[in-house]
């Protein structure tokens, strides 16, 4: 149509390199950590009297080089957002949380570790995990109470009877 | 009794020489398995050595490393998976050489040339690092406080894309040094009035931690493990006897690359895996046949074998000479030698001149047990790539537990483990390079400490950095290497670029 200025869409420069989210997440969390490190180590570091520099003044150098190296990450990646690609080889969602879940038996573990002692806990540690990452299968079971018992009493007696090395 | 001839009849005796052959086939088996690296089975073992004898304790780290470098050839060569990130470049010509129908001469090329560049390190050590322990002795605060910007600016130069996360990993790495007391005033900082914390964070649960939890989660995938055959008449000892022809036609290549690899080596922070992919580029801007690599050409193997082998020995003249950690597997080296009561540095070769020799001896003896374990136990190494991550996951993660309580008997070192595991983690979930992190974590405290004794002696005053001919030269050093490892390390990135595409 005549006298109508019809625009187009620009081309997205290619060449333009995007920004990162996660950059900028990043980004974000290190200036806010910076921040605070830095409030902390002028607040409650005591001064020394006889030396200059004091033992506050490389924690407040750090916690500056924190702030300002998040802030130039989060402004350097503050242009268009692109998508995050992930690598290739990467884990499926069903074995990732397998992993996770495991991570938080591990957790467990280490506060019962005190309480039932190490030949408990890695007697019932290594099975469940093992279970749980072969995919709840009866094999992984079966493969995981031999290798349970195996690595327990493996290492209780070749490292605490053998080596001397006390364990939890 | 010579102290050389005391270390070779000590690493020689039948105890040191199967702890040094154990460590190798440790080394060798947990690089063969993909995800599982030379730092992972080094810190494995780490917490076994408390209560060996030095002189058997660092023999078989030593072995390990060596083990650990080299055993990542087996996956990179049958499956085209880099077993550990020392063996990327290997890949290009030894898978292709695999898949032709030569596996065993392509592993055999490969361990041929791990042990002449690994024996070439060795000798290298040998000679180089009595001279810079020496020339070291005339270090005090001020060329330490350069000599340690020297070592961040390696280690952050390197680290990939983005410099800035670099930097962001080496100021957390610093920040969790400074935690507990300080070391000129003794005044404590960042303990949170837990009392465990006013001697600092310990070193070995956080490496173990950043190390294996991080590295445990990468490899979930890999749940059912890897089924492969070779070919039925693979004789591992004859088909690896046979590559050592390969030497003398390509006695220049495998010096070239041997040099390069102990260059790189040497400069703090870097390592073996960057020497892998530049000794590759190096091996084929130096072939008359450029259009074979990525085809199963035998200088690819050879320039990128003997490369990352010849840094091993490299990695280890900073560690002994100055107490730097060339590498991720030297870091946690390190930290054996503090759990040893042992400082490593110039005064080292004076005070226990015995011990140094018998680390050069062990290291030399251990490669060559490299290779006589990989000819004898190459069909073990196969059959452990078919380990399915599920087994293996749980039973690391119990070994790094009982590695991190055995250090002080303290659960709360468990806790430090599991915190760092997690600081690895979010690490990799940004894709920020742990290595800086790791420099920061253990130099921190010593370039504080430096520093500060230095502004004690020149009264707040930063003239003698420049005035001291060895501290500006080492400042001068540092920004020219800055300017050096970003080109070197983009040309490496374009290289492996241009081989994943091209074949």
């Amino acid at each position: 149509m005549a006298g109508i200025a019809t625009r187009e869409p620009k081309p997205r420069d290619e060449s333009t390199p995007r920004g990162s989210p996660r950059d900028r997440t990043l980004g974000l969390i290190c200036f806010a950590l910076g921040c605070a490190v830095y409030y902390y180590s002028s607040t409650s570091i005591r001064r020394s009297l006889f030396e200059q520099l004091g033992a506050g003044f490389f924690p407040k150098l750090a916690a500056a080089a924190l702030a300002v190296l998040g802030l130039l990450l989060f402004i350097s990646n503050f242009r268009v957002a692109g998508t995050e690609q992930r690598p290739s080889g990467q884990p499926n969602v069903r074995d990732r949380l397998a992993i996770w879940i495991v991570l938080g038996l591990l957790v467990v573990y280490t506060v019962m570790l005190p309480v039932v002692g190490f030949r408990v806990a890695s007697g019932v540690f290594v099975p469940l995990s093992i279970w749980i990452l072969g995919r709840f299968r009866y094999r992984a079971l079966l493969v995981g109470l031999v290798v349970g018992l195996i690595t327990t009493f493996g290492i209780y007696y070749g490292l605490e009877i053998a080596l001397r090395v006390i364990l939890p | 009794m010579d102290p050389l001839l005391g270390a070779l009849t000590h690493v020689l005796s039948p105890l040191p020489l199967a702890v040094i052959v154990l460590g190798v086939f440790f080394g060798l088996l947990l690089g063969a398995v993909p995800g599982l690296t030379a730092t992972m089975a080094v810190g494995l073992v780490l917490p076994l050595t408390f209560g060996m004898d030095a002189a058997l304790a660092f023999p078989l780290l030593v072995a390990i490393y060596v083990g650990g470098i080299s055993g990542g050839l087996t996956s990179a060569t049958l499956l085209g998976i880099p077993g550990t990130p020392s063996s990327v470049a290997t890949v290009f010509d030894s898978y292709s050489m695999a898949r032709r129908g030569e596996p065993g001469k392509a592993l055999g090329i490969g361990v041929t040339s791990s042990t002449v560049g690994g024996l070439l390190s060795g000798v290298a050590l040998w000679v180089l690092s009595p001279l810079l322990a020496k020339f070291a002795l005339r270090f005090g605060a001020f060329e330490f406080t350069a000599l340690f910007l020297l070592t961040f600016a390696c280690a952050t130069a390197l680290t990939g894309d983005s410099k800035i996360k670099g930097l962001v990993s080496l100021t957390f790495g610093l920040l969790f040094a400074f935690v507990g007391s300080d070391p000129i005033t003794g005044v404590e900082r960042f303990t949170f009035r837990f009392p465990q914390l006013s001697g600092g964070l310990s070193l070995l649960p956080a490496l173990i931690g950043l190390f294996t939890i991080p590295e445990i989660i990468a490899s979930a995938g890999n749940v059912e493990g890897r089924r492969l055959s070779v070919e039925a008449d693979f004789r591992p000892l004859r088909d690896f006897v046979r590559t050592f022809a390969y030497v003398p036609k390509h006695l220049f290549l495998y010096l070239r690359t041997a040099a390069l690899g102990i260059a790189i080596g040497i400069f703090p922070g870097i390592g073996p895996g960057l020497a892998n992919v530049l000794c590759y580029s190096q091996a084929k801007a130096g072939s008359k046949h450029p259009e074979r690599f990525g085809h199963g050409a035998e200088e690819g193997i050879i320039g990128a074998e003997t490369g990352n082998n010849a840094a091993t020995g490299g990695a280890l003249i900073p560690l002994l000479t100055l107490g730097i950690p060339g590498d991720t597997v030297t870091a946690l080296i390190l930290s054996a030698f503090m759990l040893h009561g042992i400082q490593p540095g110039p005064l080292l070769f004076q005070r226990s001149e015995a011990f140094v020799l018998i680390i050069f001896v062990a290291f030399l003896v251990a490669n060559v047990a490299m290779f006589l374990v990989q000819a004898l136990c190459s069909k073990v190494f196969i059959r452990a790539l078919s380990t399915p991550m599920y087994v293996l996951g749980p039973v690391i993660l119990v070994l790094c537990t009982v590695g991190s309580f055995a250090l002080n008997h303290r659960v709360f070192d468990i806790w430090v483990f599991l915190f760092f595991g997690l600081v690895g983690v979010v690490f990799s979930y940004f894709s920020v390079p742990i290595l800086p992190l790791l420099m920061g974590l253990i130099l921190g405290t010593s370039l504080e400490r430096e520093f500060r004794t230095a502004m004690i002696v020149s009264n707040g005053s930063l003239r003698p950095f420049i005035e001291r001919p060895i501290s500006l030269a080492l400042l001068i050093a540092t920004v020219l290497l800055i300017v050096y490892l970003n080109r070197l390390h983009a040309r490496a990135v374009q290289q492996t670029a241009a081989e994943q595409h091209g074949g």
